[in-house]
């Protein structure tokens, strides 16, 4: 065990527990990425993190309750699908309206839109905003991400189920050129990771997720203007 | 049905077979509520709590890994993320977490694998909790369970930061070694 892995071990309790946050956290998932040792002894932690909720008492629900969730799954169901649809299409038009000038912009409406993300850019010196689904090899959905190029550049990432349970690399691919962006640790079929980069975002052609074996389990082609 | 396994009942309430959403409500929902009522003391949130906590079972059944715990334990977790994140809503006061120390692990209606594993779990937890000196065990149930950082846990117990870390620290650091124990007795 080295210097790192006794760092790291300082903050796992925490980390298991899910409770850290910020730099500590940021610092313990690039450690673990590369640390089997250091993984085991997480996943130890986590156990008996998650089995003291098992400790709490049970308690009846109200009457009805069970009728309940049932009519809500069903409810949902249709919803759900159509939520995803909704939120994939309001991506897209931002990513044409922020595209530029080049964008035919048909209403008002529109118009008023582009000039305000034209002003969100401004910001921070801001190039360009993109937004793109993350898929699997099978093309099921398992996330998306945002990237912004500015002063600073960042990332936001958001995992989610089929992707399983782990620790994930966020790399970028800038003209054939493999670029790490950050770490992402998925827990109970959710996981994001958001921070700023020095890499050019505005040439990435395409993020992937990859696992601890090295595994490409996500992928997204950004599209530039 | 009660003897079907509990993750055959978790893929059966994905691929929306509702005889299958019936038999794993039906076995977690005292679990689930408890949990949430533990955390919430309020049985109007805590049912949409627990509501909540089957919807995002039924759709991130694909994300449960079987290598990383029961599914008592993975829908726990979800309900107590849930539970926290209304917590910090409402801005509420945790109960006292003595309460928590008197608590009972395994429950009657627990599926087959989970009353090997989990129940095992729960029980030297549970002891391993018992023998805990009280400032360590209000710290780790703190965290756990009401989501509470070292930081906010030093201030609610008026300690140094640096004190708050090295209580959940040995506190977990005893729960974990009682589960190794278990482990080493079993051979694994």
């Amino acid at each position: 065990m080295n210097e790192a892995c006794e760092a790291t071990r300082e903050l796992l309790p925490e980390l298991a527990l899910g409770i850290l946050g910020g730099e500590d956290r940021a610092r313990a998932l690039d450690h673990l990425t590369a640390c089997a040792d250091c993984s085991s002894e997480l996943a130890a932690l986590s156990r008996a993190a998650d089995g003291l909720l098992t400790l709490a008492p049970q308690h009846e629900p109200p009457a009805g309750f069970e009728d309940r969730v049932l009519a809500r799954l069903r409810r949902e169901r249709p919803r759900h699908r159509a939520r995803r649809i909704t939120t994939f299409a309001a991506a897209a038009a931002l990513i044409a309206i922020v595209a530029g000038g080049s964008v035919w912009v048909g209403t008002a409406h529109d118009r008023k839109l582009a000039s305000y993300y034209q002003g969100v850019l401004g910001i921070a010196h801001g190039t360009e905003f993109a937004a793109a689904k993350l898929e699997t090899a099978d093309g099921i959905s398992g996330g998306e991400i945002f990237t912004y190029t500015g002063r600073p550049s960042w990332v936001f990432i958001v995992v989610r189920a089929p992707v399983s349970d782990g620790i994930y690399q966020i790399m970028g691919l800038d003209h054939g050129l493999n670029v790490r962006l950050g770490v992402v640790r998925v827990t109970h079929g959710n996981g994001d990771w958001g921070g700023t980069t020095t890499a050019r975002m505005s040439s990435m052609s395409k993020i992937v997720v990859v696992d601890q074996n090295g595994q490409q389990v996500l992928h997204a082609t950004v599209h530039h203007e | 049905m009660w003897s079907v396994s509990d993750e055959a009942l978790l893929a059966g309430l994905a691929s929306g077979e509702s005889d299958a959403a019936v038999a794993f409500i039906r076995r977690f929902q005292r679990r689930v509520f408890g949990l949430a009522m533990t955390i919430l003391s309020d049985t109007a949130a805590a049912e949409d709590v627990a509501q909540e906590t089957f919807a995002r079972a039924w759709r991130h059944a694909g994300a449960f890994d079987p290598r990383r715990g029961p599914v008592a334990t993975w829908l726990l977790a979800i309900a107590r993320n849930l539970a926290i994140d209304t917590l910090r809503l409402r801005r509420a006061d945790p109960v006292d977490p003595e309460i928590l120390v008197s608590m009972q692990g395994t429950a009657p209606d627990a599926g087959p694998e989970e009353r090997a594993l989990a129940g095992d779990d729960a029980h030297r937890l549970h002891d391993a909790m018992a023998t805990l000196p009280a400032d360590q065990r209000r710290a780790l149930v703190l965290a756990a369970f009401y989501g509470k950082t070292a930081r906010e846990i030093g201030e609610s117990e008026n300690i140094p930061l640096g004190t708050a870390k090295t209580r959940i620290r040995s506190a977990m650091m005893k729960l974990r070694a009682s589960l190794q124990v278990e482990d080493d007795e079993r051979g694994m």
